[in-house]
């Protein structure tokens, strides 16, 4: 049963990384340079939340507020789901169905590890070549790097 | 093997349909009042495309757009590949990959039957648990 723990060997170290006060301008240009929707926010090293384009959409548009004033500290989600490095694929998959999350921030013994998201589920998933799908199929989606 | 159909009614009901002239705040809102990520534009019974959250920060908020000026219909997403309701799970992944879109709007025929999405597919791997996650062999996961 592959985990947390093998996602994370196969991803590169996150650089959509920000400090909580950091506004809410830089993280949407971080999220279109990188193409991805959501950003890390950290205080050093100590993990703070995650910031995602529901972020922005209802906690800054929706509210009113400027993302040239606004900090992503004031939008960002503050408590996801948190998971830990040996959880399993399964497990993660229904940590996503219950809660609705689309990001699950990586925490051992206190240490930010990375984030998992349904993407790297989907490619998990997708390595189970025999399963549901055929395995040209797998193999494009694994080698291409993503589904979305 | 399942198809796009099967998944399509295991779906609760969809209310997530807006007109392309909507304002993209008026969007917003409803997006957030419904707890969705996408909405489906239509115009009458035709699919014209689907607006997300990510439409939103990718094409009004990043250009520094008006949402309380443009439309849904101005900022929309377009270019999906179609499934159809006898389109099988396999090739339904494959269009949403191929075409790089979360969603996958479905028809039978010229209707729009409904929209396929990333979780949709989450959903059906835990349904196929047993042969996904073979918890007594490494060799599936």
């Amino acid at each position: 049963m592959r985990t947390v723990s093998d996602i994370l060997s196969s991803k590169t170290k996150p650089s959509n990384v920000l400090a909580p006060n950091a506004l809410v301008i830089e993280a949407l240009q971080m999220m279109k340079a990188q193409n991805l929707s959501y950003v890390i926010v950290k205080e050093g090293n100590a993990f703070k939340g995650i910031f995602s384009e529901r972020n922005y959409s209802r906690d800054v548009a929706l509210e009113g507020k400027s993302s040239a004033t606004c900090p992503v500290q004031e939008a960002m989600a503050k408590n996801p789901q948190l998971i830990s490095p040996e959880h399993s694929v399964e497990e993660c998959i229904q940590i996503i169905l219950e809660t609705g999350s689309r990001y699950l921030p990586v925490m051992n013994e206190g240490e930010f590890e990375g984030v998992v998201t349904i993407h790297d589920i989907m490619r998990e998933a997708l390595r189970s070549k025999e399963a549901l799908f055929d395995s040209s199929l797998a193999d494009r989606l694994i080698e291409e790097g993503g589904i979305y | 093997m399942k198809t796009a159909a099967d998944i399509l009614l295991k779906q609760n009901a969809p209310n997530n349909y807006v007109a392309p002239d909507t304002l993209v705040s008026d969007a917003l809102t409803l997006l957030n009042a419904l707890n969705r990520i996408f909405l489906v534009v239509v115009d009458g019974d035709d699919f014209k495309g689907i607006f997300s959250e990510h439409d939103f920060v990718k094409n009004v908020a990043v250009r520094g757009w008006d949402a309380n000026v443009c439309a849904v219909g101005e900022v929309m997403r377009m270019d999906f590949p179609m499934a159809t309701m006898d389109t099988q799970i396999e090739d339904v992944i494959g269009l949403m990959h191929s075409h790089a879109v979360p969603y996958l709007p479905v028809f039978d025929g010229r209707h729009f039957e409904g929209v396929i999405t990333l979780h949709d597919i989450t959903a059906l791997l835990i349904e196929y648990r047993e042969t996904v996650f073979d918890l007594e062999s490494s060799a599936v996961f």
